[in-house]
């Protein structure tokens, strides 16, 4: 690819700027919490605020990778980005682990559609990568007008009992801390934990409330005798701790998590850490600001890699799929990424890296920035879709951990040939200005059209360019729309929006929880020869 | 002359007589305790003989063990230092009944000047003017009461055999009288073993002046000059000098001769240190120090004389070869002692590990008994060093010394450097007009100069933390410094919500918070709600090179796993550190749970509540006695006894649970 011109380089860089604001005020909404009255009512009761459990919590200085945080932007009335819920990675005792914290100033900590899939993402990665588990109950139950997507499915309520579950019988720690009231489903979620701690005065835990009760069965009872802290600590033995407030109960929390028994080996050495040689800023000058101009990926991934060292492999064959080694924060990773559409060649060099990888217990970035697949009749005749179904069984059977992060636009076949999200990578991440889409809004817009306009030719009806027009704007600005980065984060079909430039340091936080984590077998599908 | 002389005594001082026994070709063996085992005086002099268990009682002031351990050495002479037996008459009498020189005055007038009152009377005999107060000591608290009463107070409480400012008390208000009274009388009996007290006229901010004295026992009595010692806190001496400052001609002249005419009375043999007490050019007898002292140096440094040797050859027979014309005094010395306490708590003894001791080396004379590696124990005094600065004049002295200061360190434990510092920056002290009042009377403003705050706690806990996160494990996030407080950024510069970390030093608390670092790799540090941008770069294990707002210092730091000491040329402080929430549990569990833990390592005085007894909070539990200190362990809230886990005369670890109370909610 020719360099890009000094101009150019500026032009994207100040566009690219602008995102990064946009990204960094959307961050800020969903870190504010709830209303200004609901936190101040919340530290009135004595109670801290939910981000600053999560930091006392965690060790000083650990750093935190928190997940899904711009989920259900704009979905519900009042709700801020986030879902009602923290999530992310951080450590506690040294040890790496998943915290899940109900934010009771968000609608009182309501767990909606999109709140009990964020906890049940967070749980599958903390599952995927053995971390325990510390849930900061403090939550209203479920919201019941939206009980289609809450209740009925898989990914639903009963599935974060269902990986309580697993976890814990997988000897993943399963820690509770009962900081606000929990009813009905809402008590299973302490209830299914290892180790539950409890504030006095403040948590509470019953399957029917004080109400439920009287209506039920007519017995008179208040809350304390009913689901107290006392009671559960000392009678039913439904808790195992007592806490007198929340700096208390997280410090019994911390005491628990110095008890885990002996961490788990590292399957890799990583290298001492070196920031890349070429600055990852020039990023935000590299990416195209025209997503019609394409953007030259090698120079992404150098700014991304320790050293800018990366050890191309093949790198005169299959020109499109650029493949090699690298280190991240000194952890060994095997990088795949497009520099263009997949050929035959490319997905051939692309299944022979991904099987060197799994032979080598090698982890695996797909950088995603991809149209699809060749189309045509020489790439048909050469045997392009047996060659895709190489790659995709290939990338599909890799057993080694795998991250996606979509740097530029991913369509169609493409976005999944490259580790899309049912293809489970551990994680996959979008930049500001990626897109996601069956295909780009022009290809869309065109591809509708032209069946319409064959069904207004076979009916002998005329349709005018300017109508053609009209119809196919409103398609393109749906596809925009639905391809845009923030759109997949709110849905949490990605697990989050990441500015390039840190993107280095969460895919470093994330293999060195990988590390900790058995090496798996790679089992191959059959290839299709 | 002697041939081995067995030093009965440990620490600094022990190290010090062995320097003159080997220059003189004297054999020269020491003793040690339990506690001692790897002390540096037990490897400086180069053989020792254990005699027992820790506590003093029980080794260094166990007579039969330290005569034991001298026969054991073959031994022909003691040198009991000062402090422990070094003024005791009995252990004197029963050294030379084994046949064994004893460096000192004989029993008689170690007897005579061991007792206040009789001290007091032989001043009186040899026309030398005492402190106006009761002539007889008397051990009826009823009667010393009584004597109070007809008395203009403030007036001073004195354990007749009391030293050191232990047994002497201040009593101000006739309310409290009878408690001061008590408490006089306990630590006469517990340190000295007698409960006698001697009521005085208190003198406040007056002026300590004392005379070094040397006698050959047969009559001549020469004085070694005099020295300063009015920098006191509670009695007990802080910086001493020699010579005294601003005295006027005549009235040093009377304090020298009477110094010597009291010697002369009583055929003094050996060192001793004749006190006095000056006020508006008035002098009055305090008391005889039978024995070598602390602050000998000073008047080491100015006359040129080593004083152990000639307590050495005045004991052993061979007369002083000196006359008094010969000891002339040239330019000025100070000496400042450096103690491991922690005088934001109160100068509550520090004890602990010593991870690392930096002494100064530009020209001074240093006095320890200590070395890295080693422990302060809470069995015996805590002093680290002694720093000595000679000059041509008082001025180059004091320059010298504070310099000194400036390179000293010490981690482990907490050390009242920086005060030294700060109070020898005193302008009074400066213009040299302190007196005996001084630091107590500005006390508050100089811990509170001495005590540190903002970037200077921002700097330790920077540090900390970015080397107890290098340290702590293999894994990247903790390996590798730009993910300490990673966070996904939002654009500004936001500090963790909660404080992450409690930084503790004496008495005060910070609450730390941290917020992202930059692509500059400088962390934002937030110490009590003011933030500042900071970072650091490791420059060894002990340097680090601190840049904020555009201006880069080097400091050194030294830390372990929950407390960091930095020198940052502001001086030397020492912080615990804990993560925010540990400090909460304590909190909690102390205020809900109920247990009352020893707050340092120490043994119990005494037990005032019992299983059962119903206490109010700030009732005192527990007395416990930490070297000097006695320590009141109070009730954390309103309740009911329900364990007590000590007794009466056994030791107590620091942090040991000694009573359960069942807390009123």
């Amino acid at each position: 690819m020719d360099a890009l011109s000094p101009e150019e380089f500026d032009l994207n860089k100040d566009a690219y700027l602008e995102r990064i604001a946009d990204l960094h005020g959307r961050r800020q909404r969903s870190r504010i919490g709830g209303s200004e009255a609901s936190r101040e009512r919340h530290i009135k009761r004595g109670r801290m605020l939910p981000r600053a459990r999560v930091d006392a919590l965690l060790d000083p200085g650990s750093p935190f990778l928190e997940l899904a945080e711009l989920v259900a932007d704009g979905f519900y009335d009042g709700v801020p980005p986030g879902g009602s819920m923290i999530t992310g990675i951080g450590q506690v005792q040294g040890r790496h682990c998943m915290i899940i914290a109900n934010d009771s100033t968000v609608k009182g900590g309501t767990y909606f559609g999109a709140t009990v899939r964020k906890h049940t993402r967070a749980q599958r990665i903390a599952w995927e990568n053995r971390l325990p588990c510390i849930t900061l109950v403090d939550s209203g139950g479920a919201f019941l007008p939206d009980q289609e997507n809450i209740h009925p499915d898989e990914q639903h309520f009963g599935s974060i009992f269902y990986n309580q579950v697993g976890m814990s019988a997988e000897g993943i720690a399963q820690i509770a801390v009962v900081l606000g009231p929990c009813t009905a489903g809402g008590a299973y979620i302490p209830s299914l934990c290892d180790e539950v701690v409890i504030v006095r005065g403040q948590g509470f835990m019953y399957l029917g409330g004080p109400e439920l009760t009287k209506a039920a069965t007519g017995e008179d009872i208040d809350r304390e005798s009913l689901g107290g802290a006392q009671m559960h600590s000392s009678v039913s033995g439904v808790t195992d701790y007592i806490a007198e407030n929340d700096e208390h109960a997280l410090a019994i929390t911390r005491d628990i998590m110095a008890e885990l028994g002996e961490a788990a080996p590292m399957r890799w050495t990583p290298k001492p850490s070196k920031p890349p040689r070429l600055d990852p800023n020039e990023i935000y000058g590299l990416i195209s600001r025209d997503a019609r101009i394409p953007t030259d990926n090698r120079e992404i991934l150098l700014r991304m890699v320790d050293g800018s060292e990366f050890q191309e492999f093949k790198p005169l064959y299959g020109d499109t799929l650029v493949c090699g080694f690298a280190r991240i924060h000194g952890f060994q990773i095997g990088i795949l990424a497009n520099q263009g559409v997949f050929f035959t060649e490319a997905a051939l060099k692309g299944t022979q890296f991904i099987d060197i990888c799994t032979k080598r217990d090698i982890p695996l970035l797909f950088l995603s920035d991809v149209a699809g697949f060749m189309v045509g009749r020489e790439a048909e005749v050469g045997g392009i879709a047996k060659a895709g179904a190489k790659f995709v069984t290939a990338m599909s059977s890799a057993a080694v951990p795998k991250y996606t992060v979509v740097t530029g636009g991913a369509y169609g076949a493409g976005y999944l040939a490259m580790c899309s999200r049912q293809f489970k990578p551990r994680a996959l991440f979008m930049w500001p200005h990626s897109r996601i889409a069956i295909m780009g809004p022009e290809q869309a817009a065109n591809t509708l059209a032209m069946v319409k306009r064959k069904n207004f030719e076979a009916n002998g009806v005329d349709w005018s360019e300017r109508e053609e027009e009209e119809f196919k704007a409103p398609l393109r600005a749906e596809y925009e729309r639905f391809a845009d980065a923030y759109n997949f984060a709110a849905n949490l079909w990605v697990d989050g929006v990441l500015d390039p430039t840190e993107t280095r340091h969460a895919l470093g936080l994330l293999l060195d929880v990988a590390a900790r984590t058995p090496i798996a077998e790679t089992n191959f599908g059959v290839f299709r020869m | 002359m002697f041939k081995k002389i067995l030093i009965a005594n440990r620490g600094e001082i022990a190290c010090r007589i062995a320097r003159t026994c080997q220059r003189l070709g004297i054999n020269a063996a020491t003793v040690h305790s339990d506690a001692d085992q790897g002390a540096l005086h037990v490897r400086e002099v180069g053989e020792s003989i254990h005699i027992g268990a820790a506590p003093a009682s029980e080794s260094y002031l166990n007579i039969e063990a330290v005569i034991a351990a001298a026969m054991d050495a073959g031994a022909d002479a003691v040198h009991p230092g000062y402090g422990f037996l070094s003024e005791n008459p009995v252990f004197a009498e029963a050294v030379t009944a084994a046949g064994i020189s004893f460096i000192g005055p004989t029993p008689a007038v170690l007897r005579q000047f061991g007792d206040k009152a009789a001290a007091k009377a032989a001043a009186v005999a040899a026309g030398v003017a005492v402190v106006p107060g009761s002539g007889e000591a008397s051990e009826d608290p009823d009667a010393i009461l009584a004597e109070l009463r007809g008395m203009t107070l403030p007036v001073l409480l004195k354990a007749v055999g009391g030293g050191g400012g232990k047994g002497m008390r201040v009593v101000t208000n006739i309310d409290a009288a009878a408690a001061d009274i008590e408490a006089a009388m306990r630590e006469g009996r517990n340190s000295f073993a007698d409960g006698r007290l001697l009521v005085e006229e208190f003198l406040p901010d007056a002026r300590h002046v004392e005379v070094q004295i040397l006698g050959d026992g047969q009559g001549k009595v020469l004085h070694l000059l005099e020295r300063e010692c009015s920098l006191q806190r509670r009695h007990q001496k802080v910086i001493e000098e020699a010579p005294a400052l601003n005295l006027p001609p005549a009235l040093r002249a009377q304090l020298l001769d009477s110094a010597v005419a009291l010697g002369r009375a009583v055929d003094y043999l050996g060192l001793g240190t004749v006190e006095f007490i000056v006020k508006d050019e008035r002098a009055f007898f305090l008391e005889v120090n039978p024995r070598l002292q602390v602050e000998h140096p000073v008047t080491e440094m100015i006359t040129g004389l080593d004083l152990i040797e000639l307590q050495i050859l005045a004991t052993a027979g061979h007369g002083i070869a000196l006359a008094q014309d010969d000891i002339t005094a040239s330019g000025h010395a100070i000496e400042a002692r450096i103690y491991a306490e922690d005088p934001a708590q109160n100068f509550m003894p520090s004890t602990g590990n010593i991870d690392q001791l930096s002494l100064p080396h530009d020209g001074l004379r240093i006095d320890t008994g200590i070395a890295a590696g080693m422990a302060i124990t809470p069995y015996y005094d805590p002093m680290v060093a002694k720093l000595i600065a000679h000059g041509k004049d008082r001025a180059t002295a004091l320059t010298k010394l504070v310099t000194g200061l400036d390179q000293f360190s010490i981690s482990g434990v907490g050390d009242n450097s920086t005060f030294l510092r700060v109070l020898l920056r005193c302008a009074e002290i400066q213009i040299g007009a302190g007196d005996t009042g001084l630091i107590d009377r500005r006390l508050d403003e100089l811990v509170a100069e001495a005590t540190p705050k903002g970037v200077r706690i921002a700097t330790a806990a920077a540090i900390w933390l970015g080397q107890t996160r290098r340290h702590g494990g293999a894994d990247i996030w903790q390996g590798d410094g730009w993910q300490t407080g990673w966070r996904l950024s939002d654009g500004t510069a936001a500090m963790t919500v909660a404080p992450i970390l409690r930084a503790r030093i004496g008495d005060d608390v910070f609450d730390i918070s941290f917020g992202p670092r930059d692509g500059d790799g400088a962390l934002l540090i937030g110490v009590g709600g003011e933030g500042c941008r900071m970072r650091v770069e490791a420059l060894d294990d002990a340097a680090f090179m601190v840049t904020t707002d555009g201006r880069s210092r080097t400091v050194r730091a030294w830390q372990g796993k929950d407390w960091i000491t930095l020198d940052d040329g502001g001086g030397n402080f020492t912080a615990r550190l804990m993560p925010y929430l540990d400090s909460a549990r304590q909190a909690a569990s102390a205020a809900f749970g109920g247990s009352v833990e020893a707050p340092l390592m120490g043994q119990v005085l005494a037990v005032q509540a019992k299983v059962g007894d119903t206490v109010d909070k700030g009732e005192v539990l527990v007395v416990l006695e930490s070297m000097k200190m006695e320590i009141r362990v109070t009730a954390p809230g309103n309740g009911a006894v329900t364990a007590i886990h000590c007794q009466v005369g056994g030791n107590v670890e620091r942090g040991a649970v000694i009573v359960e109370l069942d807390l009123a909610p």
